[in-house]
């Protein structure tokens, strides 16, 4: 028996790779020449009888606020592309290749540009040579012979994330998917839903400006516009423990795609209708002082409602 | 001319009928739909013996939805206002209702008024009664110091994602309402028909 995921885990992974790949682009970071350190704890490097085992695990050491790794978060795991006749909808690179399967796609490769490895000489180490968890910021190889000392890296500002817990785990800004009501109608004589998902984005910024340019971004984002509901065949971008998928098997980026190709269940894209954004203004009943404001999460909060539309066959 | 006063009439007659569907069917319930919201949403949550209990608030707030302008009376135009957050006065006593209905980010505990003034400190609005403060606010060290453990308990709502108190209202009043601007048609209809009928 195989599983699959229900076409709601599909909507919401949808949505959040549109806002996080293509209307928060703008709000992607740089952090140059971080130095790279070995984890012990995390590294296993004690089998001298087959030292191919041995894996060491370096980490990024940063001081930005908010953490580049906090939740959320994480370093840039595609490359943004530029130039005059790039789709404005999908604003990364497309190419034929295969998935990590082997299946002949469509899709995107991982990133070659937006993360750099360095040794101690500031030469660029081959990127072969090592993997990259994109959600943790580290360095993983298998050479123990391997010169790692700096990395350069993007990492995406705005925290999105889709449980309401995890908004105390990192700092503002954070983006909250919350998809909370569903309605399913009939559109058409025969088979077909239209279906209908409630959803709201609760923005929690760290300044009443970044608040205003955040809620601004994402409404002009969604306001008559639409996504493609992604299929995920092989799961999302990244694996579980926040390398690229497939790219512990296979270093080669033409053959471990991210599949781009559109759920085949619904009739065009997944449509953004009735968009609205408020200021979520508090009550003044929080105690407050001049210092609190600004690590207070629920100073600078904003809303954005709106109703995501597909229509299916079947 | 008679045409246009046999319209008048027609329009003022439909308008008042409306009215009264409105007043008799569509606001009731709506009341019904946020009253069950808040039974099943807000109820039961926080301990008994606590401080913010939904329950301490529920009259007030059933009060101030009976005193809501759902109908505003435009002349030609009836707009019905669906309540909700925004639009529903949350104001004095009900304002950490509002905050537990927006969804609460951290762990808060409840205190009142008087024991900010008992240890000196300024509250951040007079107008209050109740006060949510955090757990890393240099208040909460005087009042575990002074006042012992009765204040320990984090408010039951802390960390909670917002409720939707007015949920399903929004459908039920474009439904309903467009089942009573048909209904006071027909029943339009239905009279100007008879005094046609008799010359009238």
């Amino acid at each position: 028996m195989s599983y699959e995921m229900r076409s709601i885990r599909k909507e919401d992974l949808s949505v959040y790779h549109y806002l996080k790949e293509v209307v928060l682009i703008d709000f992607i970071e740089l952090d140059e020449y971080a130095p790279l350190v070995l984890d012990q704890k995390l590294s296993s490097t004690t089998n001298d009888a087959d030292p191919s085992t041995n894996i060491l695990v370096y980490a990024a050491e940063t001081d930005i606020q908010p953490s580049p790794i906090s939740r959320g978060r994480g370093w840039v795991y595609f490359d943004t592309v530029s130039g005059t006749d790039i789709n404005p909808c999908e604003p990364y690179l497309v190419v034929s290749g295969t998935r990590a399967d082997g299946v002949s796609v469509m899709g995107t490769p991982e990133q070659s540009t937006m993360v750099t490895v360095y040794d101690s000489n500031l030469n660029v180490v081959n990127p072969m040579l090592y993997m990259i968890d994109y959600v943790d910021g580290r360095i993983v190889t298998d050479n123990p012979n391997l010169d790692l000392a700096y990395v350069t890296y993007h990492w995406y500002y705005v925290s999105i994330v889709d449980e309401w817990e995890l908004i105390q785990a990192a700092a503002p800004p954070i983006v909250v998917i919350d998809m909370h009501g569903t309605d399913k109608n009939g559109y058409q004589l025969g088979a077909g839903k239209k279906v209908i998902r409630k959803v709201d984005l609760h923005i929690f910024a760290s300044s009443s400006a970044e608040r205003k340019d955040i809620m601004d971004t994402i409404y002009d984002g969604l306001y008559l516009k639409s996504c493609p509901l992604y299929d995920f065949p092989l799961g999302d971008v990244l694996d579980y423990d926040g390398t690229f998928y497939g790219r512990k098997d296979n270093p080669n980026k033409l053959t471990s795609l991210f599949d781009r190709t559109s759920n085949k269940n619904i009739i065009g894209n997944l449509e953004f209708y009735n968009v609205s954004a408020r200021n979520v203004g508090l009550p003044p009943i929080l105690s407050r002082n001049r210092e609190e404001v600004m690590s207070d999460l629920n100073a600078y909060r904003s809303k954005v409602s709106f109703e995501l539309v597909s229509y299916t066959y079947s | 001319m008679n045409m246009v006063m046999q319209g008048n009439k027609f329009a003022k007659f439909m308008k008042l009928k409306l009215l009264d569907y409105i007043d008799a069917e569509l606001i009731p319930g709506v009341k019904d739909i946020i009253r069950d919201n808040y039974e099943t949403k807000l109820l039961g949550v926080v301990p008994e013996g606590s401080l913010g209990r939904p329950e301490d608030f529920y009259d007030e707030f059933f009060g101030r939805l009976d005193e809501f302008e759902f109908v505003k009376d435009r002349g030609p135009i009836i707009e019905f206002v669906v309540p909700d957050v925004e639009k529903f006065d949350f104001g004095g006593d009900l304002s950490f209702l509002k905050f537990v209905l927006e969804g609460m980010t951290g762990f808060y505990y409840l205190i009142p008024i008087g024991t900010y003034r008992l240890l000196g400190y300024t509250p951040p609005d007079l107008q209050q009664s109740l006060y949510l403060v955090r757990e890393d606010d240099p208040l909460m060290e005087d009042v575990r110091r002074i006042l012992g453990d009765t204040f320990l308990e984090p408010y039951a709502f802390s960390n909670s994602p917002p409720i939707d108190l007015f949920e399903g209202v929004k459908k039920y009043s474009d439904e309903t309402m467009s089942k009573l601007v048909r209904a006071s048609i027909a029943l339009a209809e239905e009279n100007f028909a008879f005094y046609r009928n008799r010359g009238l």
